[in-house]
């Protein structure tokens, strides 16, 4: 019984922060046609993020809130000086965002050297858990992860902007001859989908070694996510994530983490190949 | 003769021209550049010929590389003669595609991105297989792998190399050429062009992309296997995620819809690797990386692709006929 | 209110606007008509923006508008209805209108115009019939209280009854706020019943202008028949 509920909640973590990365990925697809290899770098960034700040000596709070802004300013660059230039190209964008992917990956490299560094965990102790104890901090993680993803789909369908979002979503020129102004809102749209990357890196710093290679173990799997459930809704990230996970966790559980990745590779590419429109298509068929 | 073809001898004869240039050990570094070159073309011919894009392109080259280790370290059944070494590096690759094509692309499979998504996951999928393989010698890989044996004689010698090499480069980029311009390739530039088209026209465009991804990932395997009985060793990082990057750079960089142009940019990028890594040292990824970033902005067609592009329309203006 | 001059535009390498000019003055309603492909879509999505022209000048108010991009002449005050109605399918009614009101405007406007409509507001767009999209769509352009509306074929596929009475009530309303109007329209009587001033397009140029009344016989069936 213990030993299920501490996998539960390890679960759990490890899904939601899963959610928050597709949940971005899908956001800049779904606006802007744009396929962001970088996503996993950005989440690095986020990462490096505390840790600098955590260097220069700020609180561990405080750090969480800066770097994800930080990197979703670095979106917002890299927007501005090379994914515009690519719409339109659906295949170009993937390859201007790997050659950025690259180019980040390198930089810290030059800048923090190649090793894996360690964010030192702010010290929150452990509370019982359904009698069980559980560190305190993988329940914030859990808890600002789900604040994260709330936000965001408050953003998308309760505010104008999000309104907004929708319309360029579904028929961008239209929007525009209503006024939209589309352009600013691609930006905002791929800085918001690289911060939200960038807090993912950032609550996760200090359960992960941070190394300038550990982005791509998240890019693949969110992108899985997002096509296993199908794209075109912001509901099939959350739930392509939580079935990405979920058969990630269980297998580990089974396995090795090695074998239990090779598993939800070839499940979720079996999942791709005979259902392109995702899983949730399926659904809104029987429906 | 077109312009085009001039080019293209011109290419050669300044390929053939070079070694007189060059110290003798560094033959041997060109020998490898022009293997990477094979790799390219067959990248280059399924993204800018059939417009497939394969972001995990290396799993062929890699498994060229563990099928001609294996067979000429005597680690199989089979004697560990070259030519089986190479038959087999031809033949896995080309049965894996094969088998992974017909799944991908039978009855409305995966297109554009998707392919691209699924070959990336393909590429972690394989690296890690080849990691855990005990084997296949896990993170170290196959080492002390022997040259390869023609007639009793062991190649090693950088001039034969070099020109051996050079030799099979062109005969590969003539084969995928005369292969572009046959019936089969036509069709495979139709199902790029608009493969809804094509289909409604009655051609069986899944059975066209499957087979060429098959020919592509034949090519990538032989060019693993002569890299391999050059350098020695076979190590996961050919089959997986940074030798597919690598490879898309080169193809993007040189030009992705010319096949000179493509292997032009593998050799390109590993010469000036090999200049400037040792003044940039790490500052080269970035160098390279941005320069690929530019080039897909600005240089669709590539490097060498918007140059060769550029000569033809220029000789077809100057030239009436 | 409105004036092009020599306008040039086409798509790719085929030029379909060849040097087309007209006028819409403050307050009145100008039937651009001519037979199919004769480019009148294409003036339209030029006026929106959403086409660069190679040559010749739009100017709104006497401000140009070459250059600026499509949302930016929408906030100078130009509304276009655009054949095939473009209503946002997956929103709903409200948030269609909620849409164009975000600057400026009120969701009554169109409410007022078309009342059925509010009946429907939690309604998904997608989900109404052709003649209440059409509503929408138009609802959608008044909310965005424009100076100069551009309608293009608003009675395409809606049955005759209704489509005269949302031509009365458009017309109505437009008139009452002294809007100008650009109307594309095949229904040629429906046309110069509500239209001030009849342009005909031929062949990417302005081949006549006349006033509705003395639109004859004859010269609608040089301009329209095959
Ligand atoms: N997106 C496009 N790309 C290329 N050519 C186009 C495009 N849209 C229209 N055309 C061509 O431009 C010409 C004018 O088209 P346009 O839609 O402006 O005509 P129209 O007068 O609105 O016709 P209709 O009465 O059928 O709506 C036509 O010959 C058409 O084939
Ligand atoms: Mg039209």
């Amino acid at each position: 019984m213990d030993r299920i509920l501490i996998f539960l909640l390890d679960s759990s973590n490890a899904i939601l922060v899963l959610m928050l990365v597709s949940l971005g990925l899908a956001v800049i697809f779904g606006l802007m046609n744009v396929i962001n290899m970088a996503h996993g770098e950005f989440l690095v960034l986020g990462a490096y993020g505390v840790l600098t700040l955590q260097w220069a000596g700020l609180p561990f709070a405080a750090c969480l809130v800066i770097a994800p802004m930080l990197v979703a300013l670095i979106g917002l660059a890299a927007e501005e000086l090379l994914i515009r230039r690519t719409y339109e190209r659906l295949l170009d964008t993937i390859l201007a965002t790997w050659g950025l992917s690259l180019v980040l990956r390198q930089g810290l490299v030059l800048i923090y050297g190649p090793g894996s560094h360690a964010v030192a965990a702010p010290d929150m102790g452990s509370v019982p858990v359904f009698g069980e104890i559980y560190p305190v901090y993988r329940l914030v993680v859990m808890a600002l992860s789900a604040a994260a993803i709330a936000f965001t789909f408050w953003v998308f369908f309760r505010t104008a902007l999000g309104l907004q979002a929708r319309a360029v979503i579904a028929n961008r020129n239209m929007a525009a001859c209503l006024g939209i102004n589309t352009r600013m809102l691609d930006r905002l749209t791929f800085a918001f989908g690289a911060g939200l990357a960038g807090l993912a890196g950032a609550v996760m710093s200090p359960l992960i070694s941070v190394d300038p290679n550990a982005g791509l173990g998240w890019l693949v799997p969110g992108f899985l996510s997002i096509l296993v459930a199908g794209l075109g809704s912001l509901s099939g990230p959350i739930v392509g994530a939580a079935g990405v996970g979920a058969v990630d966790s269980l297998a580990a559980a089974i396995s090795s983490p090695v074998w239990a990745q090779l598993t939800v590779f070839v499940a979720a590419i079996i999942v791709i190949r005979f259902f392109p429109q995702g899983l949730m298509a399926l659904k809104r068929r029987e429906a | 003769m077109s312009r085009r073809s001039v080019i293209e001898m011109l290419v050669l004869v300044f390929f053939v021209l070079l070694p007189l240039a060059m110290p003798t050990w560094a033959l041997s570094d060109f020998a490898i550049y022009f293997t990477y070159a094979i790799f390219a073309v067959s990248l280059a011919f399924l993204w800018g010929h059939v417009g497939l894009l394969s972001l995990g392109h290396a799993v062929y080259f890699g498994l060229g590389a563990y099928a001609m280790g294996v067979v000429t370290l005597g680690m199989t059944v089979l004697p560990g003669w070259s030519v089986i070494g190479v038959i087999l590096a031809v033949l896995v690759p080309g049965i894996v595609a094969f088998v992974l094509g017909s799944f991908f692309f039978a009855s409305s499979g995966l297109t554009g991105a998707f392919f691209g998504i699924v070959t990336l996951a393909l590429a972690f999928v394989f690296e890690r297989m080849a990691i855990s393989s005990t084997w296949l010698g896990g993170m170290n890989g196959l080492m002390s792998i022997p040259p390869v044996v023609v007639f009793g004689h062991e190649i090693y010698d950088p001039l034969v190399l070099y020109f051996g090499l050079l030799g099979l480069l062109a005969l590969t980029i003539r084969l995928l050429q005369v292969v572009m311009r046959s019936r089969f390739g036509l069709l495979l530039a139709g199902v790029r062009e608009n493969e809804l088209r094509a289909a409604t026209l009655g051609h069986q465009t899944a059975r066209l992309k499957v087979w060429a991804f098959t020919l592509s990932g034949m090519i990538a395997g032989l060019a693993g296997a002569l890299f391999v009985s050059q350098f020695g060793f076979a190590s996961p990082s050919l089959i997986g995620f940074s030798l597919s990057a690598e490879a898309l750079i080169w193809v993007a960089l040189g030009g992705r819809s010319n096949l000179l142009a493509a292997a032009l940019g593998a050799i390109c990028v590993r010469f000036v690797e090999s200049q400037l890594s040792g003044a940039l040292g790490a500052v080269w990824p970035v160098v390279a990386g941005l320069l690929f970033m530019t080039s897909v902005v600005f240089l669709p067609r590539g490097l060498f692709g918007e140059a060769m592009a550029r000569l033809q329309v220029a000789g077809r203006r100057s030239d009436p006929s | 209110m409105l004036e092009i001059q020599e306008l040039h535009a086409g798509y790719g390498g085929g030029e379909v606007l060849r040097g087309l000019s007209l006028g819409v003055a403050h307050g009145e309603i100008v039937a651009l008509l001519g037979r199919n492909g004769m480019g009148k879509t294409t003036l339209l999505r030029c006026i929106m923006g959403l086409l660069p022209h190679a040559a010749g000048s739009i100017r709104l108010e006497g401000q140009p508008l070459s250059g600026l991009d499509c949302f930016e002449i929408a906030r100078r005050g130009v509304a276009y209805v655009p054949q095939g109605r473009e209503i946002f399918g997956q929103l709903t009614v409200e948030e269609n209108l909620r849409l164009a009101a975000l600057r400026g405007g009120t969701i009554e406007t169109g409410y007022d115009l078309f009342p059925g409509l509010r009946a429907r507001a939690k309604d998904p767009g997608g989900s109404l019939s052709g003649g209440q999209q059409q509503q929408l769509a138009i609802a959608r352009a008044m909310v965005a209280k424009p100076r100069l509306l551009l309608l293009d074929e608003p009675s395409e596929g809606i049955q005759p009854s209704v489509v005269n009475e949302i031509a009365d009530i458009v017309t109505r309303s437009v008139r009452s706020m002294g809007l100008s109007v650009l109307l594309v329209e095949q229904n040629t009587d429906l046309a110069l019943r509500v239209a001030d001033r009849a342009v005909f397009v031929d062949h990417g140029v302005d081949a006549a202008s006349i006033a509705s009344r003395a639109v004859t016989r004859e010269i609608l069936a040089s301009y329209m028949e095959l």
